[in-house]
């Protein structure tokens, strides 16, 4: 009898192991009903157009717990696209780049003088509770964010001046040089009734909102529900505002799980239709393997990125070039982890302003050659000295770091790494000629190339010189060029790259990839700056 | 015995001091720029120092450790959250019992379960039931809790399509991060049930008792299982302190909205009230377990019980 009972637990757990272990071959079908049955609340989309023309509902992965829905969370990028379906701002800027403004809760506006602007607001806004919008309550909302000390980039914002319930002023420190540095003033900061916020004690976790959406579930750490507003104030304006303001999917859910493998066992199992952070090393079983029928896959490049760069006050032009071609950045991105790519210039197609003209090809960036890079060495008077590799303690760079390392002990340049904290970092590499460092390895980031450039280009960042200690009047023209607002475009850009190619001064790294996996009703993806708007996604369902 | 445990309170309140005041020290002096931190690379040095000030960081090391110990321990108040901007009460109220419904379990089963299994092995030892307790025991012991969560993830939820792969919508949510726990642990005491059980096994108390003619049964239960829970309960008392110090990796790994998951966030925002209230609440809950533990080696040791009542007898007189 036990040997009958052994032989049946045996066969039971190699049956177990195998059916854990072996390979995949569910069928859609099995997938689609699986354990998604337990999770009803989180099923994924229905597949469904309802009669308003809405998707019926669609879940998003979400990598970061939400913490919570307070308006200052738009500082915040990872919640960035989903608070924005709950609250609204007083401008847009134009989705076709063009940096012009577009008015959402303000109706329009008039600059008075250099320092002064007037404000029109609809005077239909309304929040969830019925409190109607008015001058009184952007003046709150601003006054609000700046007691919290959570009034970013407010340089030139000096004041609101109500003048009647519909209309005020905003008072600037000074002349504003672009559109752009009343970016968060303007674009970014939430307004909310002043009587709501009041009567709640704070929107943490019980927000009154003036989005499209308004929250109908909120477990902090878990999950966010939006349900879309068929009486939206903003209907009627509807037309006039930039897609991320639309609601084509009637249910909203983003669900918070951390794990990128528990997101895409949940993607498997059918019950989300949205994750944006699918290692591209998970990606190829959606895009050409037995999930390809059920997903499609994009890649999504972040505004972030890594880069090599010189101390000039330590390292000559000559030695510079040799480095970088030693350099192999196919090799560097796969030491970093799967989600980095090697990268073909200072930007990637996250941003704004990118255009594939501003590719660096032939050059050191695209081209790992040790012939050349020890050409350059031997005119570069370099005699075997050691080189100080400064970089964060995180694992990635200090990966990046050692690769680097190896393939320039491959040319006969010796190195060490010192790997810090932030604060060291900073103090040791930010101070204008500071020369306790060699090489600099660290990432930037940015809503446009331009502005991601202003640590390695720009000399006002540093009393007259880069953080690279470069001091070179004719970058900076090149750099003021590309960034002015007349003359930001892809010549202007290309000229300062060419520049800083020509020159040696620094070198694009890696960037960061993860891949956009998205349930076939899915027809077309709506992104703005870099990020994606489920909300305003299009649907097509046969 | 009431003397005994009103002592070891006044001692666990000494003990939750101390680790407020180490937790405080070590969040104090970790490097980093927390109000950059928390604004961004963006924000001004005016806003900067503006928020600063609103959290309370420009004053000294002994006003701040002042106002924690304070707060924390008289008017029992941990703040809000830096990075949420909750109140930090509400969330540990909120996340706690889902940390505690998912350790709690996991301990009930992995003590039940290895217990039996450790049992089961020692009154066979050296046959077969002994070595395949003992090979699944090694298995179980040998894969980290976060490995054992993704395959039954992949069985469960993926092939089998029978439970959900993560969250909490309905109980069943928490089957497959209970079992993960739960194996790692079930492992430990079944190989510690096991020696403990081989230990009493030839003791001569129990030789006494078989000679006298009593069941194997009653033997087992009665005579053996009893001499050999110490060690058993020893082992619980520090497991069920790291079960729920363990969390932040299974809760992760099944998107459970936990304090392991909150406490994990927390670190990673340099989110210093939160670390600290959740800090404090492992310290509580550490000390309780081992105050259990202490109370449980009493009732089941007539020694140690005799110890405190002869205490009280020698006072009484």
């Amino acid at each position: 009898m036990k040997k009958k009972i052994l032989s049946f637990v045996l066969t039971a757990a190699m049956a177990v192991s195998l059916v854990a272990c072996g390979s995949a071959t569910t069928s859609s079908s099995e997938s689609d009903t699986s354990a998604s049955g337990d999770s009803a609340s989180s099923s994924a989309s229905s597949g469904e157009i309802l009669e308003n023309g809405r998707y019926a509902s669609l879940t998003v992965a979400a990598a970061t717990d939400l913490g919570d829905l307070e308006p200052t969370s738009v500082n915040k990028d990872p919640r960035y696209y989903m608070i924005y379906n709950i609250y609204e701002t007083l401008f847009d800027f134009a989705d076709d780049s063009s940096g012009e403004l577009v008015g959402v809760m303000a109706e329009s506006y008039e600059e008075v003088s250099d320092t002064q602007w007037l404000v029109t607001l609809h005077d239909d806004i309304y929040d969830w509770e019925g409190n109607n919008i008015t001058s009184s309550d952007v003046a709150y909302s601003f006054q609000w964010l700046i007691d919290g000390g959570n009034e970013l980039r407010y340089d030139y914002f000096d004041s609101i001046e109500v003048i009647d319930d519909y209309t005020f002023y905003i008072n600037w420190t000074a002349a504003l040089p672009a559109l752009s540095e009343a970016e968060f003033p303007l674009t970014r900061t939430i307004v909310f009734s002043q009587a709501a916020y009041e009567e709640k004690g704070n929107f943490a976790t019980t927000p009154v909102g003036t989005g499209h959406y308004q929250v109908t579930e909120f477990t902090i750490g878990s999950r966010v529900v939006m349900e879309a507003d068929d009486d939206w104030w903003g209907t009627p304006y509807e037309d006039q505002m930039e897609a991320r303001h639309q609601a084509n999917v009637q249910t909203l859910t983003f669900e918070t799980i951390t794990e990128a493998s528990t997101a895409v066992v949940a993607l498997e199992t059918g019950t989300i239709d949205v994750c944006g952070y699918v290692p591209l090393s998970m990606m190829d079983e959606f895009e050409s393997g037995q999930y390809s029928d059920q997903y499609s896959v994009e890649t999504l490049t972040s505004g972030d990125f890594w880069y090599f760069a010189p101390n000039i006050n330590n390292v000559n032009e000559d030695l510079r070039k040799a480095l970088y071609y030693a350099l192999d950045g196919d090799a560097i991105a796969t030491a970093m982890g799967g989600s980095y790519v090697a990268m073909d210039s200072f930007g990637t197609t996250y941003y704004t302003d990118w255009d594939d003209s501003l590719i660096l090809s032939d050059t050191y960036v695209d081209t790992c050659d040790t012939d050349t890079a020890q050409e350059y060495l031997d005119t570069s008077g370099y005699n075997g000295e050691t080189l100080k590799i400064i970089c964060l303690s995180s694992e990635e760079a200090k990966a990046a770091a050692q690769m680097a390392q190896v393939q320039l002990q491959a040319i006969g340049v010796n190195t060490e790494i010192n790997a810090v904290n932030q604060d060291t970092y900073e103090s040791t590499v930010i101070p204008s000629g500071s020369d306790e460092w060699d090489i600099a390895i660290a990432s930037l980031g940015g809503s446009n190339m331009v502005g991601a450039w202003h640590l390695l280009f720009d000399n006002e960042v540093n009393d007259g010189v880069t953080t690279t200690n470069i001091d070179d009047d004719q970058l900076q023209e090149l750099y003021e060029a590309s960034k002015a607002d007349a003359t930001h475009d892809a010549e202007h850009m290309r000229a300062c790259l060419d520049y800083v190619i020509e020159k040696g001064y620094a070198y694009p790294l890696v960037s960061i990839s993860n891949a956009l996996v998205y349930n076939s009703d899915i027809s077309e993806i709506h992104y703005r700056e870099g990020y994606y708007y489920p909300a305003a996604f299009s649907f097509s369902v046969d | 015995m009431g003397r005994y445990v009103i002592k070891r309170l006044l001692m666990m309140v000494v003990i939750l001091w101390c680790a407020g005041i180490v937790i405080f020290t070590m969040t104090y002096l970790t490097p980093g720029d927390v109000p950059r931190l928390l604004l961004g690379a963006q924000a001004s040095s005016e806003t900067v120092e503006a928020k600063r000030a609103a959290l309370g960081l420009d004053k000294s090391y002994l006003s701040q450790l002042g106002t924690f110990m304070v707060n924390t321990f008289v008017k029992f108040d941990f703040g809000t959250s830096w990075a949420t901007n909750t109140y930090i009460v509400s969330d540990l109220a909120e996340r706690i019992p889902r940390t505690l419904i998912l350790g709690l379990s996991a301990m009930v089963l992995n003590v039940v379960l290895g217990t039996l299994m450790g049992i089961y092995a020692a009154i066979n030892e050296g046959k077969w039931q002994d070595s395949l307790v003992m090979i699944i025991a090694m298995l179980f012991v040998s894969m980290p809790d976060f490995f054992i969560g993704l395959l039954l993830m992949l069985l469960f939820a993926l092939k089998l399509g029978v439970l959900p792969a993560y969250g909490i919508d309905s109980w069943t949510g928490y089957i497959l991060p209970i079992l993960a726990t739960a194996c790692g642990g079930m492992a430990v005491n079944a190989r510690q049930a096991r020696s403990s059980m081989l230990e009493v096994i030839r003791a001569d108390f129990v030789t006494t008792a078989r000679s006298k003619g009593q069941k194997e049964g009653v033997i087992i239960r009665k005579h053996m299982l009893p001499n050999a829970m110490m060690p058993i309960i020893t082992g619980v008392g520090g497991g069920l302190a790291v079960v729920v110090a363990g969390s932040p990796v299974i809760e992760t790994v099944f998107s459970i909205p936990g304090l392991g998951a909150y406490m994990l966030n927390a670190i990673n925002t340099h989110d210093y009230p939160a670390i600290r209230a959740s800090v404090v609440f492992f310290a509580l809950f550490a000390s309780c377990a081992v105050l259990l533990m202490d109370l449980c080696y009493a009732f089941l040791d007539p020694r140690i019980k005799a110890q405190y009542s002869k205490g009280k007898k020698v006072k009484d007189k």
